[in-house]
């Protein structure tokens, strides 16, 4: 039954991962509704910023752009929602040297196209990994005109990469394309009467012949006085001109780009220029002559290495004075080799120069794109546009903001690896610890331990980002100090041998119900002990697998006197705690005669052991009423589908031995049990790994048995047959051995039941007592006096009366767990038994007392602070003080370096009125919506 | 005509082909031969230079035909060099001469697609040369024609390599032959035109005399046009038409003769007269190959000539729709950016999933069995392609490239006796080539291949075996010429 309700758990768990996984694969379709925290558009008519926005994205475009809420989403197509994410157009680098330069000959050479050039196949991840999407090609800056650049994206589906495959004319003043090679036009084939034509110099080789030399080819493109000699060049050159194809001008020095400027301007033609360092300078007459400047920055941060000196090539840039220039069309580029992935990085220096974040930005996506006439295609997040988007962890000009995914034509193409693997949480108070505030600090998490806190935490690459907005506040998560999540309503005694943790699996829902309300760890008690005590188990309530959930299988030992007389108290836990010390003191034996006998025989270096003999005792069999092979099955609840087996079995007076034959797998075991007229009973030997030993029951009659196996509060039913009366069988059994040859001290015998109690007396685990009377209290806590030898930690449970002995819990340190309804009317008002003990600097935890229940842990606390408790008590409450009775304040309560990340988010101070949580983080794991 | 006088002349020393002995015998022997061939060119057809038995009759064996279903124990009646009948119950006429296959598996001879190795060097080292023919730079000597032969490849189509711009005029040749009109099969075919930048050249300057050669050609024939249509008036008629519309009318009155020899290939590759080759060695090159093929408007006469790695463009191939020659290696294999993986990608099952219609290549360089075209083609049915598609590729696909395939490809009536006779199936592989049938004579015996018997007889005597090397008698000039010929090979791939 309680299997049954763990599985439909699982299986809706594992329906919720599912959904969750086509969810976020969802971006394989390039139909989708992108939501994130922030969207950047970069479109005129838009806000700058969007909070809360959505993007609705069809057949890899933009369809619509808004806030959420204003914008209808249709219903078919699936939201990837990102709250942290800021998104905005994919950048433009305007300038790359990706292309290379040709090996054309002809100083003037407009028929070169840089998109030949173009591995429209390439793996470009770098760059799309740095968020640039789309690029210009240049045909590289070594001649006069180096001929006709491009504009392509770096990602998507290869037939889609194009933008413009003949985008603008290269022109290159200055030195780099001052050293043209000599030109020879080959005739083929050379024979005698077709001589082989001298090399003819071309020009420019000067500066002063530079704008000669393009006047003469424009003006000799344009005659139409077709000559006889073809040149593919003057042809495309011509086309160029009369398409009137944007001239790019590129060029460094201030003379050069005067002298663009004026090349321009007297042609009429529309262009724009490139430079670097000493364009700044000049930028007002480039701004006047309504040319557009896309400034290249030489990525230094790559390597300073080098002292610039008086070195006259090392230009010094300074775009505080592009910043005042009004109206300048400014782009930025980073155009050198290896920084085509600066791009970035090179705008977050340029925010140092004084441009503002919006001007930056414009500069590396709107702007860009205008100027390489692609502004219809891509560069803003408006309708109709391209869906190439940049999804960043936060403000992406912040260097500590990084790119989580890259779309191109709504498809990702790019995703930071181990996304989810490491988190900052960053922002807002985060509390610490008791009266320790850390006001806009952040927290790095990885691997679900929060290694680092501070105001700066470092910001690995990919780290997942969680913004928290001004105001809120961080805690720790909120501990249940004793609960009965998970229990599923049984109500059944469970003894100290019972580990609960084998009844925890993934969450599931109500685990989540109590997570979403901050409850990170819930201290899970049975609803009533054994009056042999009972194991407590520390449980999350977020998680995958029992071994993600399961904080501490037992962490503590939970009594409960209930209405035991004060008197009969000692009567009832002296005997347990005398077993206890027994059982330790045999360990502790074991352990001391272990260290001599090791000492002993590293001394006398043994001689090498020799392989002993396994003592075998066989069983032969006689006619009787069980003896003989029995076949059945065993079935029930907690087993998915009925096994079937066999069984060899031996009678010996009253009772029998058995072993279960044709295993799979050879185990370990032996059926050991007692056979009283047609009753059997007994117990299974078998390691079931801390699960305790199976028992079973059952009658016979006749040939057949029917009974039920019991482990670990779990019920399976077996039915069985005797197929062979004539037991001539032989079971071989295999027996502990009693003492080993070698001398080796042998081990107690592992007491399930005591175990608890002897982690308790070696202060491991402390021992929970729940007692509402004075005269309860006063008694249990004598008693433990009397095993003074042992520093047993003790935490009471309820103690309505715990004021009477006050002084003495203040100076034991005993903490105490509320009562879950700790109120009662004093005065005629209600009143909140939390206050009196923090008057008198007891530390208590709260309770729930429930299962899912425990979500209103936060409102016991609301409410003992409405009543007069402080709040900040009422958190370590919640916290550090439940984390400390239980000795896990080195894994939970606090925020600190090497403890799980459980993280609440609040809105504000977690007990301010209107004050809710917001996200609920546990091992380091998001619980999501 | 030759075997007859090889008869009279009693020269069988050593053998390269049965019936087209090659002798050291005399200086005057040469002479003689080279004067008949001249003589025969142009006059004579090609078939007539030998002389088959007029009717041959194939029995018994196990008959591939490609096309059409197998026969088991069928037989090819074969007429003056043509297949005239192929099935199971064939009447043989009384004077046929009848050669037992029975065992034996009959298939079409294979088709090598496109291949440099009968020239003496792959490429010129000028780019553009349409105005070149490989028919000057056919040695009928390579010992690449013989090995051919000895592995059931009875048509070559001998074209430049990759490292050119646009390649020179190719031809289909057979292996056997003393001179290269002997070898003929077609003498034009096609021309090849590489996007992919030959050696030393860049991506950009490479597209760009691709294209300026075709655009230097409009050029001139405008100019021609123009010139034609002024020529074409009389003394005192006035030009009425405006520029256009007398190019327009020029370029009707232009004839072959009107046309330069650098120009005519190019205008006949335009007319789709002859075929384009487009060698697009990367991925990256079949965007602009099909695309430059639709701006000339041949894409009809398109062939593609593929890279290893350009399998990938598969949406542009699938696109274009034209057959495709395939890289001689077969599997790609390419390493994840991200997570390092190799991942291997068997290319034919790429092609043929895009329906398109494929020849697979020899690889010279391979050490191994992927020299031999059957074998190719046993990868592909391992690999899980149909038995009849892997044929085709090897047949029929090639020669409809060629646009040869009412000729080769099959063994159907009509068609060129071209016959490989197999010991066992061809995709086996313990099957040898027994014997060989070009054109309806028998051109290669097993039995009678001197060199491999030759290197049979060595191993069996427990010889170390060396490379079968070239023919003995030619010294070690024609050593050097061999290697000569695989280095530059290997240069071409690259």
């Amino acid at each position: 039954m309680r299997a049954s309700g763990r599985l439909s758990a699982i299986i809706a768990l594992l329906i919720l991962a599912a959904t969750g996984v086509s969810h976020a694969e969802s971006g394989h379709s390039d139909s989708f509704v992108l939501r994130a925290g922030t969207l950047l558009p970069v479109a005129e008519g838009k806000p700058w910023r969007i909070e809360d926005g959505v993007i609705i994205i069809r057949n890899g475009r933009i369809e619509a752009v808004g806030s959420y809420g204003d914008v209808e989403l249709p219903d078919q197509l699936p939201v990837v929602h990102m709250p942290e994410a800021t998104v905005l157009p994919g950048l433009v680098n305007a300038a790359t040297s990706l292309a290379g330069s040709h090996r054309g000959d002809h100083s003037i050479g407009a028929g070169y196209r840089a998109i030949d050039a173009f591995d429209r196949f390439g793996d470009y991840q770098g760059a799309l990994a740095a968020g640039v999407t789309t690029v210009h090609l240049e045909p590289g800056r070594h001649r006069l005109l180096s001929g006709q650049g491009a504009v392509v994206r770096l990602g998507g589906s290869p037939g889609n990469r194009i933008l413009r495959k003949s985008a603008d004319l290269m022109v290159t003043l200055g030195a780099s394309s001052l050293q043209p090679p000599d030109i020879q036009e080959q005739l083929v084939p050379p024979a005698s009467d077709q001589e082989i034509m001298p090399q003819q110099p071309q020009r420019p080789t000067t500066r002063l012949s530079q704008r000669l030399a393009l006047k003469e080819a424009i003006e000799a493109a344009l005659n139409d006085d077709v000559s006889d000699v073809y040149d593919r060049h003057r042809a495309a050159l011509r086309d160029a001109w009369l398409d009137d194809l944007p001239i790019r001008v590129a060029a460094d020095r201030a003379v050069d780009i005067g002298s663009a400027v004026t090349f321009l301007t007297a042609h009429e033609r529309s262009g724009y220029l490139v430079g670097g360092a000493e364009a700044a300078s000049v930028a007002e007459r480039i701004s006047n002559a309504g040319f557009p400047l896309v400034y290249t920055l030489p990525a230094s941060f790559r390597a300073a290495d080098r002292d610039l000196g008086d070195d006259s090539g090392a230009l010094e840039h300074d775009l505080r004075e592009l910043k005042d220039i009004k109206d300048l069309e400014l782009a930025l580029a980073t155009r050198a080799d290896d920084q085509l992935a600066d791009l970035r990085l090179a705008a977050a220096v340029a925010q140092r120069a004084g441009l503002s974040a919006e001007q930056i930005l414009r500069a590396v996506t709107s702007v860009p794109a205008r100027i390489l006439g692609v502004d219809d295609r891509i560069g803003s997040l408006s309708p109709g546009r391209d869906a190439d988007l940049l999804v960043m962890t936060g403000d992406p000009l912040a260097t500590s903001s990084h790119v989580q995914r890259v779309y191109v034509r709504g498809h990702v193409e790019y995703r930071a690896g181990g996304e989810y693997d490491t988190m900052v949480v960053r922002g807002g108070t985060i509390w610490l610890g008791p009266d320790e505030y850390l006001e806009d600090g952040s927290i790095l998490i990885e691997n679900g331990r929060i290694s680092e806190v501070g105001r700066r935490v470092a910001h690995p690459p990919y780290a997942r980002v969680i913004n928290v907005p001004p105001g809120a506040f961080v805690t720790p998560g909120l501990i249940d100090s004793r609960g009965h999540l998970g229990l599923e309503g049984d109500t059944s005694a469970a003894g100290p041998q019972l580990s609960l943790a084998p009844l925890i699996g993934a969450s599931g829902y109500a685990d989540h119900r109590v997570a979403r309300a901050g409850v990170t760890t819930v201290m899970m008690t049975p609803y009533n002990q054994s009056s042999q005590g009972s194991r407590v188990a520390a449980i999350k309530t977020l998680g995958e697998s029992r071994s993600d959930r399961v904080l501490q299988e037992t962490a503590g030992v939970a009594f409960e006197l209930g209405n035991t007389d004060p008197a009969a108290v000692p009567g009832r836990l002296r005997p347990r705690l005398d077993a206890a010390r027994q059982y330790l003191e045999a360990w502790q034996r074991y352990e001391r005669e272990l260290e001599e006998w090791k000492q002993r025989r590293d001394e006398v270096e043994a001689e090498p052991e020799e392989m002993e003999p396994e003592e075998e005792t066989v069983i032969t069999g006689e006619p009787d009423p069980i003896s003989g092979i029995w076949e059945g099955r065993i079935f029930g609840a907690p087993i998915v589908e009925p096994a079937s087996g066999r069984v060899a079995v031996q009678r010996d007076g009253d009772t029998f031995r058995g072993q279960v034959i044709e295993l799979p797998q050879p185990v370990d075991h032996e059926i050991i049990g007692e056979i009283d007229g047609e009753t059997i009973s007994g117990r299974i030997e078998v390691d079931t790994g801390g699960m305790g030993i199976p028992t079973f029951e059952g009658e016979l009659e006749e040939e057949s048995a029917i009974g039920t196996i019991e482990l670990a509060g779990m019920t399976v039913n077996f039915e069985m047959e005797r197929i062979e009366k004539e037991a001539d069988v032989q079971v071989l059994l295999q027996r502990r051995r009693g003492r080993d040859d070698d001398g080796r001290p042998t081990a107690p015998e592992v007491n399930e039941s005591l175990e608890p109690l002897r982690a308790v007396l070696e202060e491991r685990i402390p021992l929970i007592i729940e007692a509402d009377t004075a005269a309860q209290i006063k008694a249990a806590l004598n008693l433990i006096g009397e095993f003074d030898d042992f520093d047993i930690s003790v935490v009471l449970v309820n103690a309505d009366d715990a004021l009477v002995h006050a002084e003495r819990l203040r100076k034991d340190d005993i903490p105490i767990i509320l009562h879950a309804k700790a109120v009662e009317m004093r005065n005629g008002q209600p009143h909140h038994r939390s206050i009196d003990l923090a008057r008198r600097n007891i530390r208590f935890g709260f309770q729930s007392g429930a299962e899912d229940g425990a979500r209103s842990l936060l409102e016991l606390g609301l409410f003992a602070v409405e009543r007069g408790l402080s709040p900040e008590r009422a958190l370590q409450a919640m916290t550090i003080d439940a984390a400390r009775m239980y000795g896990l304040e080195d894994r939970i309560g606090r925020i600190a370096p090497g403890l799980d990340a459980d993280l609440v988010i609040f809105t504000g101070y977690p007990f301010d009125a209107g004050s809710s949580v917001r996200r609920v983080i546990v091992n380091g794991e998001e619980l999501l919506p | 005509m030759i075997a007859v006088l090889n008869d009279l002349f009693g020269c069988h020393k050593e053998c390269r082909s049965v019936y087209f002995p090659v002798t050291q015998e005399t200086g005057c022997m040469k002479v003689l031969l080279a004067g008949l061939a001249a003589f025969l060119a142009g006059s004579i057809a090609v078939e007539s230079a030998a002389a088959p038995p007029d009717k041959l009759a194939l029995t018994g064996g196990r008959i591939i035909t490609v096309t059409g279903d197998d026969i088991e124990e069928g037989t090819v009646l074969i007429k003056h060099g043509r297949i005239v009948e192929v099935g199971a119950d064939v009447d043989l006429p009384y004077d046929a001469m009848e050669i037992d296959t029975t065992g034996m598996v009959l298939m079409p001879g294979m088709i090598d697609p496109q291949s440099p190795r009968g020239l003496d060097r792959p490429n010129e080292n000028v780019p553009v040369v349409p105005f070149l023919n490989v028919y000057d730079a056919i040695d009928p000597s390579r010992l690449f024609f013989e090995n051919s032969l000895r592995d059931g490849i009875t048509s070559v189509h001998v074209m430049q390599g990759n490292n050119t711009v646009v390649s020179a005029l190719s031809r289909v040749v057979r292996p056997i032959g003393l001179s290269v009109d002997e070898m003929t099969v077609e003498p034009e075919v096609g021309l090849k035109l590489a996007v992919t930048p030959r050696s030393g050249a860049d991506r950009i300057s490479q597209m760009f005399e691709l294209r300026e050669a075709f655009a230097k050609l409009e050029h001139e024939l405008n100019r021609l046009a123009e010139e034609k249509y002024e020529e074409s008036l009389e003394e005192d008629e006035n030009i009425d038409v405006g520029p256009g519309e007398a190019r327009q009318q020029g370029r009707e009155l232009l004839r072959d003769s009107d046309f330069s020899d650098k120009q005519r290939n190019l205008v006949r590759l335009l007319r789709g007269d002859l075929s384009a080759w487009f060698y697009a060695g990367r991925a990256t090159d079949v965007g602009p190959a099909v695309e430059f093929s639709r701006h000339l408007g041949i894409l009809d006469s398109s062939i593609l000539v593929l890279g290893n790695e350009a399998h990938r463009a598969v949406t542009e191939l699938e696109d274009a729709q034209r057959p495709v020659v395939l890289d001689p290696s077969l599997y790609h294999r390419s390493r994840d950016p991200m997570t390092g993986e190799i991942e291997e990608v068997f290319v034919p099952r790429i092609i043929h999933d895009a329906g398109l219609e494929f020849a697979l290549q020899p690889n010279p360089s391979a050490s191994m069995a992927e020299r031999y075209l059957n074998y190719q083609a046993a990868i592909c049915v391992r690999e899980g392609l149909p038995r009849e598609v892997a044929f085709k590729a090897i047949t029929y696909y090639p020669a409809k490239m060629l646009g040869l395939e009412d000729d080769l490809g099959a063994i159907e009536p009509g068609k060129r006796a071209n016959i490989v006779v197999f010991s066992g199936d061809p995709l086996d592989f313990d099957s040898w080539v027994e014997q060989v049938f070009i054109d309806g004579v028998l051109a290669y015996e097993r039995d009678r291949d001197h060199r491999l018997q030759k290197l049979l007889r060595l191993e069996r005597e427990g010889h170390e075996v060396i490379d079968p090397g070239p023919d003995p008698d030619e010294g070690d000039t024609k050593t050097d010429r061999e290697s000569g010929e695989q280095a530059s090979d290997a240069g071409a791939d690259a």
